[in-house]
This record gives structure tokens, sequence and C-alpha cells, in this order.
């Protein structure tokens, strides 16, 4: 069950609570958000909800819980997961992102780890399976794929679309034969990998590297797998941008995800912007969270021209 | 006759306890000697691969030695089932539950006890650092005991033999 994992990291008191107290399904739950001296929260179906101890009494969080739950999200090993720490957030089994705050600690300026930990969100990773139906006929043409952006801000569902992309480009469907996929999954959110296994579904012709940087994982992955379809999350660095020309250059189709409001704020920024004015992208899918998480604002093609928006699904044009 | 058949079994017998507790100082340092090795292999997978320590646990646990292969792989599952307790106490348990019965001495058992305060905290450099305290320790007793060990082992079969004669005496 999906929820014993996020339940596991949780600590004893508050997985008792939550399992007595909220009859909850955990499809539709999003975040927890624990905070040293404050009231348990839960984001259940876009709504705050405060997890009650007793009638009208609030659970609040103690400085003991957040240890405990360091102890558990860490494996009690705090030295495996420097690197994760060092980001704010570490990747558990299923891919759901536990996020912390609290003292930085600095070395050289930079920063080094965290300490003193106060607060804690668990943003809980769904599979959405059939998410990505209704993108296909757009991304596809003859069989093939185009070079895809999903753009979103924020909590709008891009690793969950990218996902299943992938799962039925690598199985194959109506549009498309199945085709091998490498998967460069920088912080195991993707196939959520629990001793290098991927636990979401990615479909039988997928090869992941996982916990490896992006910029280097998708080379290595064009010498060693022969992908036909490269993914990767949240893209924005240098290098990665210029691995993705790499692995352009090399036949090779790719899939990412990028953070970003719209895709013509995207194109003003210095990097990535180059990308999108030199047109090395064939369609950009455009997510937000206005009615639902992952609803699609729009797909544009490669001179940013609408070509499909959820709204107006019946006309399906702009 | 009878007597004389008597003492041979009387000091037979303290013969032969005599031999099994020279035997036990040979296990106990052979042990020690496993124990370092357990160690070294720990060391190394934290150093090269940065896993967590309930993953390395039931990795060496699948081939380490009873009961050391007992103990690793329980506390390898405890960990990962986080169901309450700090590392130090799970540890501590673990140390009390599983190796209570084996060739290890007493204060080599509290050492290993000591360990499990440090492990898991800080970075990798720090647990490699904490890793070597505990083997140097380790080799000192281990030579400490080496140095003993002729000795010592003469002696029990020394007292094996005294001790039986002086009971047939006593009894005669």
């Amino acid at each position: 069950m999906q929820g014993e994992g996020i339940l596991n990291v949780l600590p004893r008191g508050i997985r008792l609570l939550l399992k007595r107290r909220i009859q909850c399904e955990f499809d539709l739950l999003q975040e927890i958000r624990l905070r040293a001296q404050k009231p348990l929260l839960l984001l259940y179906s876009g709504e705050e909800v405060f997890v009650e101890r007793a009638r009208g009494e609030p659970y609040i969080v103690t400085k003991e819980d957040l240890r405990e739950m360091v102890d558990y999200i860490s494996h009690y090993s705090l030295y495996a997961y420097e690197q994760e720490m060092r980001q704010g957030f570490i990747t558990i089994e299923g891919g759901h992102r536990i996020g912390m705050a609290g003292q930085v600690m600095l070395e050289g300026g930079r920063v080094k780890n965290l300490k003193y930990i106060s607060s804690v969100n668990v943003r809980i990773s769904h599979e959405v399976p059939g998410c990505a139906d209704k993108v296909f006929p757009y991304i596809t043409r003859q069989r093939g794929l185009y070079h895809t952006l999903i753009v979103s801000p924020p909590g709008c569902g891009k690793t969950t679309l990218l996902r299943d992309l992938i799962r039925q480009i690598s199985d194959g469907n109506a549009f498309l034969s199945g085709k091998p996929v490498g998967v460069v999954d920088e912080r195991s959110e993707i196939g959520g990998c629990y001793m290098g296994v991927a636990q979401n579904h990615l479909g039988i012709r997928t090869d992941i590297l996982d916990c490896c940087p992006k910029a280097e994982g998708m080379i290595m992955l064009i010498r060693s797998m022969g992908p036909e379809v490269i993914a990767v999350d949240e893209i924005g660095s240098e290098e990665d941008v210029r691995a993705i020309e790499y692995a352009l250059h090399c036949g090779c189709r790719l899939i990412a995800t990028v953070h970003g409001n719209s895709v013509e704020e995207l194109a003003k920024k210095p990097v990535l912007g180059n990308m999108i004015r030199e047109k090395h992208f064939g369609r950009y899918i455009l997510l937000g969270n206005h009615e639902k998480a992952g609803e699609i604002r729009g797909i544009f093609d490669e001179n940013i021209r609408c070509i499909f928006q959820e709204e107006v699904r019946k006309k399906e044009i702009c | 006759m009878l007597k004389a058949a008597g003492s041979v079994l009387v000091i037979s017998a303290t013969v032969l306890l005599g031999l099994r507790k020279a035997e036990m100082l040979h296990d106990e340092y052979a042990q020690m000697q496993y124990v370092r090795q357990l160690f070294y292999w720990v060391q190394s997978e934290i150093r090269y691969a940065g896993s967590p320590l309930g993953e390395i646990f039931s990795y060496i646990g699948k081939s380490a030695r009873e009961p050391y292969g007992t103990w690793l792989n329980g506390l390898g599952t405890r960990l990962e089932k986080r169901d309450g307790g700090t590392f130090e106490e799970i540890w501590k348990t673990s140390i009390d539950e599983s190796l209570r019965g084996c060739a290890l001495s007493g204060e080599e058992l509290l050492k290993l006890k000591e360990l499990g305060e440090r492990l898991g905290l800080a970075d990798v450099t720090m647990q490699v650092k904490i890793l070597e305290l505990y083997l140097t320790r380790l080799e000192l007793s281990m030579e400490e005991m080496q140095g003993e060990m002729k000795s010592k082992v003469r002696l029990c079969h020394c007292l094996g033999i005294m001790s039986g004669i002086l009971i047939v005496i006593l009894l005669l």
C-alpha cells in the first residue's frame, strides 16, 4: 500500500494518530507538514486539515517527533544523505520528497548540511497511470516523438506526467511502438528507486540511472544503454543544457521538465532561452493547478503557438 | 583398584576442563579477528558506497558466520522497519539479544556497545574515523591477548592437572 511507505517515516505517535483518526485516502493526500511546537497539518485534496489529538485539540509537533522522523528518513544514517541534506530535501522509497528546514551549517561560504531541523514537509508522489493519454496525440507524429519540454510551477504534476509519459513510451501505445527509454533520476523522484530498483512503473524498456547528476547521467546513458528516448526532471543549469544538446545530436528524443510559469518566460532566460529560441524542442506542455493539479494549460509547438488547451478541449484548438 | 580408577577419572575430568578453558581463549581471539574483519567490511561499505547502516548490516549479515549473521540481519531488519527507538538503543538491545552467549568477553561486548553511541551521525569521514578508532581499540586488545595467550594456555593446562591431583589427594 502506498500509504504504508509514507507512514513508515512518520514519528510513531503521529503514525498511530493518522491511522486512527484520519480515514484518509492516500490518493488525495498531498502534503504532511510538521513544524516544531506548531500544529500538525495535512494538505488533503487541496485543503489544509489540522490533525486533532482530541476533540478540538490539535496535535502539536514536538522536537522529539522531528528528531525521530529525521532518524527514519535517513535510515539512522545521516552521513548517507549528506548530499541530499545539502539541497534541503531527501527522496524516500516511492519517490516521496521530504523537505527540511532548520539551521544551516556552512563551509567555505557554501551550505554543508542542516542541523536543528525545525520543519519537515512530506510531499507525496502519486502515480496516475493514463494521465499522459491526452497529450500523446500532440507530442507524436508518424509514430515518432517530438523533443518535449514540460513546463509548470512547483506542485502542478510535472513529475507525475513525465512518469506516465515514460511508462507509455517504454511499453508502447496506440501512438508509438515501445522504445528503450533512459531515465536520469537525480533525486529518485521519477522511479522512486529503492536499492536501485524502481518502485514506480516506468515500463519494460526503461533503464534508470538513480541519484546521478543529470548532465553526467545523460552522457553515460547514451554511451552505455543506447536509449532512443531520454527523460530528465527539472533541468536548468548550464551543464544540463549542454548535455541536452549533446543528446539531441546523438539522435535521442528528449523529454524534460522545468520550473516556469509560461514558455515565453522561459524563452527570456539566458541558458534555456537559447534552446527555445533555436527551436530545439518540438513541443511544450504547460501545466497548472487552477482547478486541479496536473491540468494542461496548453500544448505549444516549436514556434510557441498553442495547439491544445484543456479548457477548450472540445474544440481542441486555441 | 577402585580408588585408582576414580583418581584417573577425576584427573582426566580436570585436565579436560583445563583444555576447554585454553580452547575458549583461542576461540575468543579468533572471534575478535572475525569481528575486526566484519568492521573493516562495514567501513569500506560506508566509505565507498555510502550506504545506510541498515542496508550494510543486512548485506553483510547474509554471508557472516553465526552468531554475527543473525545479529547483523536482525539489526538490519529492525533499522529498516523504523519502529521506534534511537539507533543507540536498537544497537545495544540487538547485542544483548544476539551476542550474549558468544565467545567475546564482556569487555569486548561493552566496547562494541559503545560504538553504537556514535554510529550513523555526522558525515562519512567522521563515520570512517569512528570505525577506525574502534578497530584500533580492538587490535590493541588482540595484541594484549596474544601476548598473554601462551602463558594463559599453559596456566590452564597446569591448573587442570594440578587441581585434579589436589582433589585426588584430598579425597584419598
